[in-house]
């Protein structure tokens, strides 16, 4: 058995659009380990949803397009898989759960069918067997009273008990991958903290491997061991967390990271502060994406796209600083990283 | 408990709607000028027999009081123009016909307006949803009685497939309930369209296909479902339009239906024909109004009826 549950080649998806193609990911490649929590950070718009969802083809095509990439899932290459064959991967082995919990649950359908019917679909139990599994699902999640819960409608049931709701439709058939999509940016910080904590007890005791896509620098400290970095459809950068933190090569994860509010400050604060906005993904810049915004930018950056580079332990970069061929004041922004081997694709 | 409180507190409002309706009526065709008893050939005595045989000599309020009286006991009224002939019995022989045609013509509108509305949506884009749009455009701006002469021109005169009046077989209803049903398909596959493709993207419908569930499952038990509930909203103005529909379809057509009394009622100033009518049809659009918001009540749990 390989020790990696998943692992993405050069991944590229576009949307069909009356003004264009809208070029949302470009060119991904990377890889999880069983058990392990990647998260996935980035500001809005980088593509982390769509890259993710696309996985498993949730998104409805046309407009969606997979251009391009591989999806190796537990040694097999499902980026062929057509809608029925993915059935048997989605819900079974690779979960999800989504940013909104008001809107991803369906308004008109009791909690206790919206779990039980993943359990009915996929696994041979009777009604009751569902219903009983069901309720300890609730009851896992870390929902109180689930008997009653069953009968309740969405609606009567606040945020972060929705989103344990998701988390149970999840878990449900124990998959080896749960992708939660900003499960928490929707709630109010105690109920976050609380659903996190749920998420990692649950990779724990599961060894359900993790990505956690996320805006909050502060969540992927406490969560995560790797992160990648998305920026304009494209990763930037990525390795563990804690070459992320203190060794970070790239100048757009350096500005996220000091977008990071002070433990004093209200950690919800968006990133946004970073001058400028993300590109337009019509017409995605040539070079490298965060050029336009980007202090150290040189000529080349805005006509060829960077190249990784291996930094060393899996920590990679995509930017012309690292480059072994960039000059004397690219190497000093660099301030006594370590710059393991440099080089370019 | 909940829901008969609903029920109860609408059924007040819908009495009460349809009380100031009756009074309404009542004294404003007394204000259209003219009278239904002015004719030439007729006698100063003659008319003052016939005022007095109607009541018509009394003072308004005394005529409201006794209006208000009968109409306690379920009576409309005697006819001034159709001689011996009570209102009660006019509705009871010219209604069947009325709500023959409205019930074909909200069927065939139904059906096939969700058909369209779904297929254009699944086909977004395609040939299937171009035509649906055209329906639409025509359907809603196309008024009934125009659209009743062109088919009864087309397939009745010209084309010879079906007869081009009255309503004595299943061949007689086709026009009629396609000229008076078009307008309610094109307003019902416009509405289910927009439904549908708004339910197809939603977050609750990804969260179906991530738990991998099949394709029917997702399609009936999350797209539908939900899709099609608020079409039920769509059906109240809908019985409304259909019924002014008739007025016109069933002159075009001369079917013997409620639609044609009214019309000529109202060009002959048949007092007690038009209000008796005006309540009848007010009563009946309220009533299904009722029915509607009572169904909508139950199978929308956010309305928080259902127990
Ligand atoms: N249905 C769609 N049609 C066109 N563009 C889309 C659609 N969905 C997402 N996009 C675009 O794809 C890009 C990536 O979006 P997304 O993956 O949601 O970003 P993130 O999750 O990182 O915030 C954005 O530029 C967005 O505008
Ligand atoms: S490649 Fe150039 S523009 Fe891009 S992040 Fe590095 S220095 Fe900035
Ligand atoms: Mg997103």
């Amino acid at each position: 058995m390989s020790e990696q549950i998943l692992k993405v080649e050069h991944f590229s998806v576009s949307f069909d659009t009356y003004a264009g193609e809208v070029q949302a990911v470009r060119d991904v490649s990377f890889a999880l380990n069983r058990g392990e929590i990647l998260s996935i950070v980035g500001e809005s718009g980088s593509g982390k949803s769509v890259m993710t969802q696309s996985l498993v083809k949730l998104l409805p095509a046309p407009p969606a397009r997979i251009k391009s990439g591989k999806v190796i899932f537990d040694g097999q290459d499902i980026s062929g898989y057509r809608f029925k064959q993915l059935r048997q991967i989605k819900g079974q082995k690779i979960a999800y759960i989504f940013q909104d919990p008001m809107t991803s649950l369906n308004p008109t359908v009791k909690i206790g069918k919206q779990v039980t019917e993943g359990l009915l679909a996929h696994a041979s139990v009777s009604r009751q067997e569902a219903r009983r599994k069901a309720v300890e699902l609730l009851r896992s999640a870390g929902i109180p009273n689930p008997d009653k819960r069953m009968e309740q409608y969405p609606h009567e049931l606040s945020g972060g008990m929705r989103q344990r709701v998701m988390i149970a439709i999840a878990i449900a058939m124990q998959p080896q991958l749960l992708v939660a999509d900003e499960p928490t940016t929707a709630l109010d910080v105690t109920i976050q903290s609380q659903i996190l904590g749920t998420i990692k007890d649950l990779n724990r005791s599961l060894g359900m491997a993790v990505i956690l896509i996320t805006h909050d620098m502060g969540v992927v400290a406490g969560m995560a061991q790797r992160v990648m970095v998305m920026y304009g459809g494209r990763v930037v950068e990525s390795g563990a967390v804690r070459d992320i933190f203190y060794h970070s090569a790239h100048p757009y994860t350096r500005s996220l990271l000091a977008a990071v509010p002070r433990l004093d400050a209200d950690s919800t604060a968006p990133l946004e502060h970073i001058v400028g906005s993300p590109p337009d993904m019509l017409a995605p810049p040539a070079g490298c994406p965060f050029a336009p915004r980007c202090r150290y930018a040189m000529e080349v950056c805005r006509s060829h796209m960077p190249g990784r580079t291996e930094l060393g332990d899996g920590h990679d970069t995509y930017c012309w600083l690292c480059d072994s061929r960039a000059g004397e004041t690219a190497q000093a922004f660099l301030r006594g990283e370590r710059v393991v081997h440099s080089g370019t694709e | 408990m909940k829901l008969l409180k609903f029920i109860l507190k609408r059924v007040v409002v819908s009495v009460i709607m349809i009380f100031c309706l009756v009074t309404i009526s009542f004294f404003l065709v007394k204000l259209i000028p003219g009278s239904p008893f002015t004719s030439e050939k007729m006698q100063a005595g003659n008319k003052a027999a016939i005022y007095a045989y109607y009541g018509l000599d009394k003072p308004v309020y005394e005529q409201y009081f006794t209006y208000m009286k009968n109409l306690l006991h379920g009576d409309l009224g005697t006819s001034y123009k159709i001689r011996g002939v009570t209102v009660n019995e006019i509705i009871r022989t010219a209604f069947p016909y009325s709500l023959d045609l409205g019930m074909r013509a909200v069927a065939f509108a139904l059906t096939m307006g969700l058909l369209l509305g779904i297929v254009a949506a699944y086909q977004r884009g395609k040939a299937m949803d171009t035509f649906t749009m055209i329906v639409a455009i025509i359907g809603t701006s196309v008024p009934s009685f125009i659209m009743g002469f062109f088919v009864q021109y087309l397939f009745a005169v010209k084309l010879k497939w079906f007869p081009p009046a009255e309503y004595t077989s299943f061949a007689h209803t086709v026009l009629p309930t396609f000229a008076l049903g078009l307008g309610m398909l094109a307003t019902i596959a416009k509405y289910t369209r927009t439904s549908m493709l708004e339910v197809i993207s939603s977050d609750y419908v990804k969260t179906a296909d991530a738990k991998g569930l099949s394709k029917f499952r997702i399609i009936v038990g999350h797209q539908l479902r939900n899709a099609l509930m608020p079409i039920i909203t769509l059906l109240g103005p809908m019985i409304a339009s259909v019924i002014t529909g008739t007025f016109v379809v069933e002159n075009v057509f001369a079917i013997p239906g409620l639609g044609r009394h009214y019309v000529t009622s109202v060009q002959g100033l048949d007092y007690t024909l038009i209000t008796g009518l005006t309540i009848f049809f007010a009563a009946f659009l309220v009533l299904m109004n009722l029915l509607v918001d009572i169904v909508y009540a139950l199978i929308d749990p956010r309305i928080g009826l259902v127990e």
